[in-house]
């Protein structure tokens, strides 16, 4: 199959010539002058580190689906050609993160056997509880009043648990509804009863999601407390469990999401910038107002890379790194970003449908479906289309979790990929 | 479960698309509005980038011109409006600054100046393609800096204001309102310039409303002339003083000038003579001279300006108000731009052409983007009469009072003075003329508030814009 890895790297050389040429103009369209070096020395990493990934991952998934890879380095390269565009001074920190990501991905790559994660699915469970327990309790204050707690301080990084915990969730989700599925779907009296076998199943999953959203709305990380209910729901969706138990769970969020409405000011303030961000343009509607004017200010094709104001939005190289390419790019850049993530999680979703078996199926559905719809919270909230929540957009976002969280999660579609549509290793073993 | 994750996936082409709508929304169809949005900053932004584009005279010469400055410990880039005569030229080229908005030329222009403009030059594009520096466009005014500043310094800081004209085209060489204020120092010292009680923000020049005194008289004796009512010889008998409908027309102290002709009469700036006139055209026909003159009407588009007019708004006119329109006093109220405008409509043959100060548009690689054209407007009088007035104005300053004022010039002066009684003190001193009288080639109009005489304040200032006008002669 050379064909196919040369043609990997073909995509990838146009990537390349993307990227370089980005930073290129992002240099050149830089009104207040700045250094070269940073823009050259991220573009050599970017290269460096895809191109022998295109190698490495020959050793460890041969079969993997070669769309993937030069989309990654696309949308990484974009992530870093606006980094250094917005906030110059982070670019080599996140250059730095890029390769240990990197490492996570050939790294993941590298289990012989998707399928065997599974295995360990209560310790996956029980890891991804602590570390968000763990942010509870000895997070670093953030946020005006330092009521928002989402970093873990280790030594001299820090870090942010409820990416990983949300890799470990959907393993864990994985494991046990793929397992059990086909045993929920024969006895069925009637859809709505519920016996003590169904608690006994539900209770773990009950329990898991309890604790993380729990903790998710104490720290106040509304974006990552979305996405953890969403991806419940659509893993138990996915997994083809009873619908019953879909039921409870989306009352379940229902009643969840009104109780946090009703019960803390920080929820209900969202909503109401959400609902009108222009009565209160400098305080608390500043910066989804921001994000507005910069999507405003992009029009059909752009200012141009460098030529944009958005550096001044407040968390713009994590949150709202979307809205300055939409500024800078246009409506044409934001669109094709946009389609690029629609093209990864298909190629997502395209890998659990070729699955060969039903964990790892479900595993790689999960990983798309956690990637997609982080795309649609952050991207719906920049856009005014939801509330506003704080979460990165995967490979772009400044960020060394999200990026390192979020390669991981590619690896893992990689391998599942390359199973899914290689040789049966069994057939393997026994020549 | 594979079905369930094929939905699954077909949301995403639901969701995707949706997003893409949304951002459609905010950037192409709600974009203007976002950009107009009183709290985005990005308009104001993006002029600050683009290196504002300079605003030239007629001769080339720089009147206001930006360069970038380094400036602060961190390298930022600002720009920074140099300016060649910054009080001789506030009026034209008008202050620009961010708390206080902007006048003249600078807010006239502002979209071609800043770059701002839809209409995008072949150097625009170039630019936008290239990334180069983006400039705005440069403004050629009709402005010539040196009479400006031969005006601006011939007021000496008095309240008054002087408008010279190209008769032939109407092209504006000086528009000066005196006192002026430092353009550069509106943003340090707004409040002293602002409070100045000699009001140095104001326009004299195109928006100070002044009764014109006897230099009217030139427009009535027009109007007669036109008429057929009189010719230059014809004699009238002055008492120093007529009574027209019970108000008592009188000459300046009771003096009766005795037998004079109509030229005389001008010479010796009769009241009685051109009360009676005025009286004798009547009220409907001196009226619609008057309008053809651009009383009534804004003759000025390229900067904010006043109209003229001979009677208040609120009040008709009646006969002893015309009579004493006739010498330029009842309630007609003029401003200096419109009196340059009679005189270089006489000069012209009774032409009278629009006045303008914007010459072209450039790119600043030279490519024309807009170019003005001198307009006739209106035949006020025909080029007979025109010559007729033209030779008693010119008798005016050859035999009246001012004959020793212009005396030192080398070419001949056409003029009439005015001394103009008004309720707030001393006269105001008036002098409207033109020369070269052969061939006409600037007319003048300079009033100096509360001075006195016009022939002695108004006149000596009018000498030096010629002067300077006509240097190459």
């Amino acid at each position: 199959m050379k064909t196919n890895a040369f043609q990997e790297r073909r995509l990838l050389l146009i990537s390349f010539v993307w990227v370089w040429g980005a930073f290129a103009i992002a240099y050149w369209n830089r009104y207040y002058p700045g250094s070269w070096e940073p823009a050259v020395r991220a573009a050599v990493t970017h290269f460096a580190i895809f191109f022998s990934l295109s190698f490495l991952l020959g050793y460890t998934c041969r079969q993997r689906d070669h769309l993937l890879l030069p989309l990654l380095a696309t949308l990484t390269g974009i992530g870093l050609t606006m980094i250094y565009d917005v906030k110059p001074a982070f670019l080599s920190r996140q250059c730095q993160w890029l390769v240990v990501g990197a490492a996570g991905l050939w790294l993941v790559t590298g289990v012989r056997d998707v399928s065997s994660l599974s295995r360990f699915k209560y310790t996956w469970m029980f890891l991804g509880a602590t570390l968000l327990l763990a942010t509870s309790l000895l997070g670093k204050r953030l946020g005006a009043s330092g009521e928002i707690t989402l970093a873990l301080q280790l030594g001299p990084v820090s870090f942010q648990p409820s990416e990983f915990a949300r890799l470990f969730l959907i393993i864990f989700l994985a494991g046990f509804l793929g397992e059990k599925s086909r045993l929920m779907g024969f006895r069925e009296p009637t859809w709505w009863r519920i016996g003590r076998q169904d608690l006994r199943y539900l209770g773990p999953l009950l329990i898991m999601w309890g604790i993380s959203l729990l903790f998710l709305v104490q720290q106040r990380d509304l974006g990552a407390a979305l996405l953890f209910f969403g991806i419940f729901i659509g893993m138990l969706y996915m997994a083809e469990t009873r619908i019953v138990y879909l039921t409870i769970g989306i009352a379940l969020f229902m009643g969840g999401a009104y109780a946090c409405y009703r019960a803390f000011g920080h929820v209900q303030t969202r909503i109401d910038i959400w609902l009108n961000p222009w009565q209160d343009v400098e305080n608390k509607g500043y910066q989804i107002v921001q994000s507005l004017f910069a999507l405003g200010g992009g029009g059909l094709l752009g200012t141009g890379l460098g030529c944009g104001y958005s550096a001044r939005i407040p968390a713009v190289h994590t949150d709202l790194i979307f809205s300055a390419i939409a500024e800078e790019l246009g409506l044409a850049g934001s669109i094709a970003v946009l389609a690029l993530f629609l093209i990864l999680v298909v190629r997502g979703f395209h890998a659990a449908l070729a699955a060969r078996n039903e964990l790892t199926s479900l595993m790689a559905a999960g990983l798309a479906f956690s990637l997609g719809l982080q795309v649609c919270i952050i991207i719906g909230g920049a856009t005014k289309m939801i509330p506003l929540t704080g979460i990165t957009l995967p490979f772009i976002s400044y960020g060394g979790s999200s990026l390192t969280a979020n390669f991981i999660l590619m690896g893992l579609i990689l391998a599942i990929s390359s199973e899914g549509s290689g040789e049966d290793p069994e057939k393997v073993e026994r020549r | 479960m594979k079905r369930n994750i094929l939905r699954t996936a077909h949301l995403f082409f639901v969701l995707f698309p949706a997003i893409g709508v949304y951002l459609a929304y905010w950037q192409v169809f709600a974009s203007e509005d976002l950009m107009n949005h009183p709290r985005n900053r990005r308009v104001l932004l993006n002029e600050k980038r683009v290196l504002r584009g300079t605003i030239f005279d007629r001769n080339a010469e720089p009147l206001a011109r930006s360069e970038f400055e380094l400036s602060g410990q961190g390298g930022t880039r600002r720009q920074v409006r140099k300016l060649m005569a910054p009080a001789a030229m506030s009026h034209v080229t008008g202050y620009l600054s961010d708390r206080y908005g902007r006048t003249g030329i600078e807010s006239k222009l502002n979209s071609h100046l800043s770059g701002m403009t839809r209409l995008r030059s072949w150097d625009d594009l170039r630019d936008f393609l290239m990334a180069d520096q983006r400039r705005g466009h440069d403004v050629f005014l009709t402005i010539d800096a040196h009479v400006q500043e031969a005006a601006y310094s011939a007021l000496e800081g008095r309240r008054g204001a002087v408008v010279a004209l190209v008769p032939s085209t109407g092209e504006i060489l000086a528009l000066t309102s005196s006192p002026g204020y430092d353009v550069a120092r509106v943003d340090t010292a707004w409040e002293t310039i602002q409070e100045d009680p000699e009001e140095p923000l104001f326009n004299r020049a195109t928006s100070g409303l002044y009764p014109p005194g006897s230099t009217f008289k030139v427009v009535t004796a027009g109007d007669a002339l036109e008429e057929g009512i009189a010719e230059p010889k014809t004699s009238f008998r002055c008492n120093g003083h007529v009574n027209i409908e019970g108000y008592d027309v009188r000459c300046p102290d009771g003096k009766a000038h005795g037998r004079v002709d109509l030229t005389q009469a001008l010479v010796v700036s009769c009241n009685v003579v051109h009360a009676q006139l005025a009286v004798q055209i009547g009220k409907s026909r001196y009226t619609s001279y008057a309008r053809r003159w651009g009383l009534g009407e804004d003759l000025f588009g390229d900067l904010p300006s006043k109209a003229s007019s001979i009677v208040r708004s609120d009040s008709n006119l009646t006969t002893t108000v015309l009579a004493q329109t006739g010498f330029g006093q009842g309630e007609v109220s003029v401003t200096p731009l419109q009196m340059a405008v009679i005189a270089a409509t006489i000069a012209n043959g009774g032409l009278r052409m629009q006045p303008y100060i914007i010459d072209r548009v450039c790119s600043y690689g030279g490519e024309r983007l807009q170019q003005t054209t001198p307009k006739g407007e209106q035949q006020v009088i025909s080029p007979d009469t025109a010559g007729l007035l033209a030779g008693m104005m010119e008798a005016v300053v050859s035999r009246g009072s001012t004959r020793g004022t212009f005396s030192s010039l080398s070419f001949s002066v056409a003029g009439k003075t005015g001394t103009a009684q008004n309720p707030h003190g001393k006269a105001h001193a008036w002098f409207i003329g033109f020369a070269p009288v052969e061939s006409p080639q600037v007319a003048v109009a300079c009033v100096i508030e509360n001075a006195g005489a016009g022939s002695k304040e108004a006149a000596p200032v009018v000498r030096d814009v010629m002067a300077a006008a006509l240097a190459h002669l």
